[in-house]
């Protein structure tokens, strides 16, 4: 009897979830950000096997080396290949800005649903909270909490995920605020659906799109502020090959030798764009009102 | 009206009080001793225990957070070790300019962003829509330090126009500001045209549509007062983000301001440094948000009713 009744439910939630898939599909834009996302995480696994050099191997003949066909990113200043720093350094910057968003949001969906749903006094206490928080700058407050943790890739991701709670848990208490007092909501209710059903049922597979549209943009934004950590001397420092370590570790050789920053740049900038444009895709793919 | 006002004072009051109180707690419990970092880790016990007396921090948590409040108070930021002056000197000295780069870094990205978002949204579905949507999302991907350093190279070495650091004239403003501004340029850009959509279907403006109103009065008229409301609020949020810009900028631009002092500091564990810093832009940045508030509060009248009403 149980299993006859949970057949139809899992039949309709795959239809809906091949129909968001399908119209995913149609935005080709979002399409080729989303594949492209994927490979670059793919790249991340297997950065050993892909790695054309070693990227600890120096070879002082080939110090500044520009790029050329065997070091299609040229060389660092230790003769180090720039390409396979690179591809080294996106388990850092991927895995910084995956787990990060990840961590921020699993706390974040705590306190929002305590604010959300435990009434005026939880949601005093965590709003209040909040607004002592945010007083602070975004990135200051991560520099901040990375000054106190120390330098790393654990307590740095810990550092990321800290500084994004409070946008995190805004959006999320927010969100749950709006979805609890919608119809369909007050219909379940009014049928008698155990509080615990609504919340499993109802509420949580509405919240997670828009949580899923978050989390895809706050990657790019995460990877951004994590480069940005390294370069003011937190974060991951060389010699770890995390992109934004290797712009400051370029920085001094700008005006000679360019391509030591302008290629970590490019990737901080191709993996932001295309979280962003994948969360535009997805944002617009699971908006029942642009369904056609 | 002032009822709002005078609850937002005293709200900021706690803000800063809780801002005082978490830096100071996040900075007590930083691992590593302040006085051994000075004298080095080969100091004489007896001395690093007479320092530790001097600086107070042999005292308990409670009684450190109490002297540090009042000192605040009196507006006493300690002394920086590293360099051996009072914090609050280098604040006076420092703290202009980079306020003075966080404004004009708002007002360079609140001044092209928000007609780039008009344009944009009055021309939903045109090539111009397009080239704005193209242009803002590549402007939020690109991370501003890496701008700046790409702009050194090209302005600075290869081109000669703009000097690569330093503050001696308004030429050296020019690249950190640009630069800093091209993400809240995109994220403005964005965020107008999302405003000005909605509002450009909105019933009303059908109505006046309906009725008559020329296009451009419907738009310039009608239109754009609603949606400007929300981007108040974006103005002035945008600050935070200004200001994390301006901390960036200065230090790739070695320009002395509060922000170089702050990553000088953070990298030389400069405790007192750290936190005087961080609160004092923490204050600037609630009190952008306390007029940031009023004025949203003044214009819209939703607000207003609801605290005259009463």
């Amino acid at each position: 009897m149980a299993e006859k009744k949970k057949a139809p439910a899992t039949a309709k939630k795959k239809n809906q979830t091949l129909e968001i898939i399908k119209r995913l599909a149609r935005n080709k834009v979002a399409m080729a950000a989303g594949i492209v996302f994927v490979l670059l995480f793919v790249m991340a696994i297997f950065a050993p096997l892909l790695e054309p050099y070693d990227y600890t191997l120096m070879n002082g003949k080939l110090a500044f080396a520009k790029p050329s066909l065997e070091h299609p990113f040229g060389c660092d200043r230790l003769g180090r290949d720039l390409m396979s720093r690179i591809i080294r350094g996106s388990r850092f910057s991927l895995g910084m800005g995956l787990l990060g968003v990840l961590c921020s949001l699993a706390a974040a969906s705590v306190l929002g649903s305590v604010a959300g749903f435990f009434g005026q006094v939880a949601d005093n206490i965590v709003m209040r909270l909040l607004d002592v928080i945010q007083a602070i700058p975004g990135i200051l407050l991560t520099m901040t909490i990375s000054t106190v943790l120390g330098r790393g890739f654990f307590n740095t991701v810990l550092a990321l995920s800290i500084g994004g709670i409070p946008g995190n848990t805004r959006m999320l208490r927010a969100m749950i605020l709006a979805i609890r007092n919608s119809e369909y909501v007050e219909a379940a209710s009014s049928i008698n659906c155990s509080k615990a059903r609504i919340i499993a049922k109802h509420i949580l597979p509405n919240a997670f799109a828009p949580v899923l549209v978050g989390a895809a943009m706050g990657i790019g934004g995460t990877i951004g502020q994590a480069s940005m950590l390294s370069f003011v001397g937190l974060g991951i420092q060389p010699p770890d090959p995390e992109w934004g370590a290797l712009i400051s570790d370029g920085r001094n050789y700008i005006a000679t030798y360019p391509h030591l920053i302008v290629f970590p740049g490019l990737m901080i900038g191709i993996v932001s764009l295309c979280a962003c444009l994948l969360a535009d895709g997805l944002r617009d793919a699971t908006d029942p009102k642009l369904k056609k | 009206m002032w009822r709002y006002v005078l609850k937002r004072l005293g709200m900021m009051v706690f803000v800063v009080l809780g801002v005082a109180i978490l830096v100071f707690s996040l900075m007590y419990f930083v691992p590593g001793d302040p006085a051994m970092l000075i004298l080095g880790s080969g100091a004489d016990p007896a001395d690093v225990a007479r320092l530790r007396a001097q600086m107070g921090i042999d005292k308990p948590y409670l009684v450190q957070l109490g002297t540090f409040l009042n000192n605040l108070l009196h507006l006493d930021f300690g002394v920086s070790y590293q360099y051996n002056t009072p914090v609050i000197e280098s604040v006076k000295e420092r703290l202009p300019r980079t306020l003075f780069l966080s404004v004009m870094v708002i007002i360079f990205q609140t001044l092209i962003g928000i007609p780039l978002g008009i344009t944009a949204a009055v021309n939903a579905g045109k090539w111009q829509d397009t080239f704005c949507v193209i242009v803002s999302m590549i402007g939020l991907a690109i991370p501003g330090f890496w701008l700046s350093l790409m702009s050194i190279k090209v302005f600075s070495v290869n081109l000669g126009w703009f000097p690569s650091f330093g503050i001696d004239s308004w030429k050296s403003y020019v690249l950190p500001i640009v630069t800093m501004a091209i993400g809240g340029l995109s994220m403005n850009t964005r965020q107008t045209r999302a405003a000005m959509l909605e509002v450009i279907r909105a019933d009303y403006v059908t109505t006046a549509k309906a009725k008559g109103v020329s296009a451009h009065d419907v738009i310039y008229k009608h239109a754009l007062p609603n949606a400007l409301i929300p981007v108040i609020t974006m103005i002035g949020g945008s600050f935070g983000g200004a200001l994390g810009g301006a901390i960036i900028a200065e230090s790739v631009f070695v320009m002395p301001g509060l922000g170089l002092y702050l990553t000088n500091a953070i990298n030389a564990l400069d405790y007192a440094v750290v936190r005087s810093v961080v609160v004092i832009l923490a204050v600037w940045f609630s009190m952008i948000m306390l007029v940031t508030d009023l004025v949203y509060a003044f214009v819209d009248p939703r607000i207003k009713a609801q605290y005259t009403g009463k």
